[in-house]
């Protein structure tokens, strides 16, 4: 394990972590921050620009406060990614072990099936899934969880397969530790550093996949709770109407946090990996 | 090398025999296959008529093999809406997808390549983090919301350039060039921002090498070092990210086509999943995969003329 202060070393990653910070912050006090109810439909006042009468970007075509609702769909980007990393690494590492610790054709059949997901457009696989069972808010969260699955288990297999013939594991074998104890002890922590740097690139990944499937109407994210990639769909349909700012602002949001991931994400693997520069 | 070939061919066979099944347990995810085949308003008579119809009341692994007996005829299934076979549906939108993710890559290497190597020869300098610092943030655009800051600033406030549609072009078939660009930069920037990374790095590691520093020595000129020696081994691994990225770059299309109405097959898909055609959504899936596996194996094979090293047994 690095230690994070000297992945912090790094400005970029001290940038990285602020952006990511800010948002988790914001996500946390939505409703203190709110200068109004995000929900409030004010139809006096439908797509005012930014700086208008107490609405600093701006409002919606219904009159809602676009900051407020940018402060509360943090919310559900930030809830629905880490959900689907927790989902994602609690099926990738334990088949990942799995798949490097048994070898044969558990592995062959563990590995291929990554492959052929691997080798599908994501999205298109997301799609066809939550086309079958059918859009809602947990099955957005399932389906992105579920299909992320692949890289965890790959890092973790690769970890395993070239420590498991080294000294401290033979050791722990000749101690009589059943295998399942030396996956979780002697094999899993070394694959730690490995894992965060994974878990930073998925979760931008599925901040971005969310937001594009609320984008396209197919998240099933309930429309009143509000979200970011439902504010750029919103916002594509004024466009054309002189109102930039609806589809702007709720972009800038998402741009900045997955830049904050991206930023962490590098330094990390950086110190991990200091070949990788 | 046949040898090779035989067992990558083995394995793109492989790969779409799974991607297939994939498509095809999709059906039963919602419980009822019937369920995603009918409109939502249909009658049970008709929902029975139709079961018996098409085999839905036998045992699953029976439908398994005829539906695999079907895909191998090159019939998967009958679109709801139009009635037609879906994988015509989904053939015939191709091309354009086709284009827009060539255009796409090509806009990403060109410039990706490019900028990569300007950031490696100018390493320390202010350039050199600039051009880091819009990598790092072309990773980060999401490319829906790129496409419509596009068409806001280039299309809507300048008016350069078209917005939507697929155009006419020069060439019967092909897009005009001006519908091309916006699209095409939308779906192309993450793959130029990657690309960019990825020769920066594999440029600074030739340049610190043996064979570069006898380049050098021998007084080849700068630009003969860079371009010849140096460049030419960065390349390699800039190969394979690029088949890596054209499953991004179709991820890309599928969002991307709707925003600028563009014919492709990323658009039919979303078509369908609000029309629920659930068989053109397994056709689409299925053709994507099988062309992924192959052009996959086209870059494999592409090693071996960039690296003669590359020994494919």
């Amino acid at each position: 394990m690095p230690s994070l202060p000297r992945v912090l070393r790094a400005p970029s990653a001290l940038i990285g972590v602020g952006l990511m910070a800010l948002f988790v912050l914001m996500a946390l006090f939505a409703p203190v921050i709110s200068p109004h109810d995000p929900t409030q439909q004010d139809l006096q006042a439908i797509t005012q620009p930014p700086g208008v009468e107490g609405h600093l970007l701006g409002t919606d075509r219904l009159g809602r406060d676009m900051l407020s609702r940018i402060y509360h769909g943090a919310r559900l980007s930030l809830i629905v990614a880490v959900a689907g990393v927790l989902i994602g690494a609690a099926i990738g590492i334990p088949l990942g072990l799995i798949s490097g610790y048994l070898g044969g054709r558990v592995d062959d059949f563990l590995m291929r099936l990554g492959d052929i997901q691997l080798s599908l457009p994501f999205i298109l696989l997301v799609i066809a899934i939550i086309a079958a069972l059918g859009p809602s808010l947990s099955n957005t969260i399932l389906v992105l969880g579920v299909t992320s699955w692949v890289l965890y288990a790959r890092v973790v297999r690769g970890e395993v397969l070239s420590l498991k013939e080294r000294e401290f594991v033979q050791a722990a074998h000749a101690l009589g530790a059943s295998g399942r104890r030396v996956m979780l002890h002697h094999l899993l922590p070394n694959a730690a550093g490995p894992l965060i740097v994974v878990a930073t690139l998925e979760l931008a990944r599925l901040i971005v996949t969310e937001a594009a499937l609320s984008f396209l109407g197919l998240s099933g994210v309930p429309p009143e709770i509000p979200s970011w990639g439902q504010m750029l769909s919103d916002g594509r349909e004024v466009l054309f109407f002189g109102g930039w700012w609806v589809a702007t602002f709720p972009g800038v949001a998402i741009s900045l946090l997955v830049l904050g991931i991206n930023l962490f994400g590098d330094a990390l693997a950086e110190v991990l990996d200091p070949r990788s520069r | 090398m046949l040898a090779y070939l035989v067992r990558r061919l083995l394995l793109v066979l492989v790969v779409v025999w799974g991607t297939a099944t994939l498509a095809f347990f999709l059906l039963f995810l919602s419980g009822d296959p019937v369920n995603l085949l009918l409109p939502l308003d249909a009658t049970p008579e008709v929902r029975e008529q139709f079961r018996k119809a098409n085999g839905f009341d036998r045992p699953v692994w029976q439908q398994y093999l005829s539906y695999l007996g079907r895909a191998v005829q090159g019939d998967l299934g009958i679109s709801l809406r139009n009635q037609t076979p879906a994988l015509g549906l989904v053939l015939e939108r191709m091309p354009a997808s086709m284009v827009l993710a060539g255009a796409a890559l090509l806009f990403a290497v060109v410039f990706g390549v490019l900028a990569g190597v300007i950031a490696a020869v100018r390493k320390g300098t202010t350039l050199e983090f600039v051009v880091l610092f819009f990598a790092l943030l072309g990773q980060s655009l999401p490319v829906f919301w790129l496409a419509l800051m596009l068409i806001l600033v280039f299309g809507l406030e300048l008016r350069w350039l078209p917005i939507s549609g697929y155009g006419m072009g020069a060439i019967p078939g092909l897009p005009a060039l001006a519908n091309l660009v916006l699209p095409a930069v939308a779906v192309g920037t993450f793959s130029m921002a990657a690309i960019t990374r990825l020769t920066r790095g594999g440029v600074l590691r030739e340049l610190r090498s043996d064979h570069v520093r006898t380049a050098r020595a021998k007084g080849l000129s700068e630009r003969v070092v860079i371009y010849k020696h140096a460049l030419r081994n960065a390349a390699i691994p800039v190969v394979t990210v690029i088949g890596l990225q054209l499953g991004n770059l179709l991820s890309g299309a599928v969002i991307t086509e709707t925003i600028f109405a563009w014919p492709g097959v990323g658009r039919l898909v979303l078509t369908a999943v609000t029309q629920q055609d659930f068989p053109v959504v397994q056709a689409a899936v299925i053709v994507f995969a099988v062309m992924l596996a192959v052009i996959n194996l086209a870059v494999d094979l592409l090693y071996g003329v960039l690296d003669p090293r590359v020994r494919y047994a």
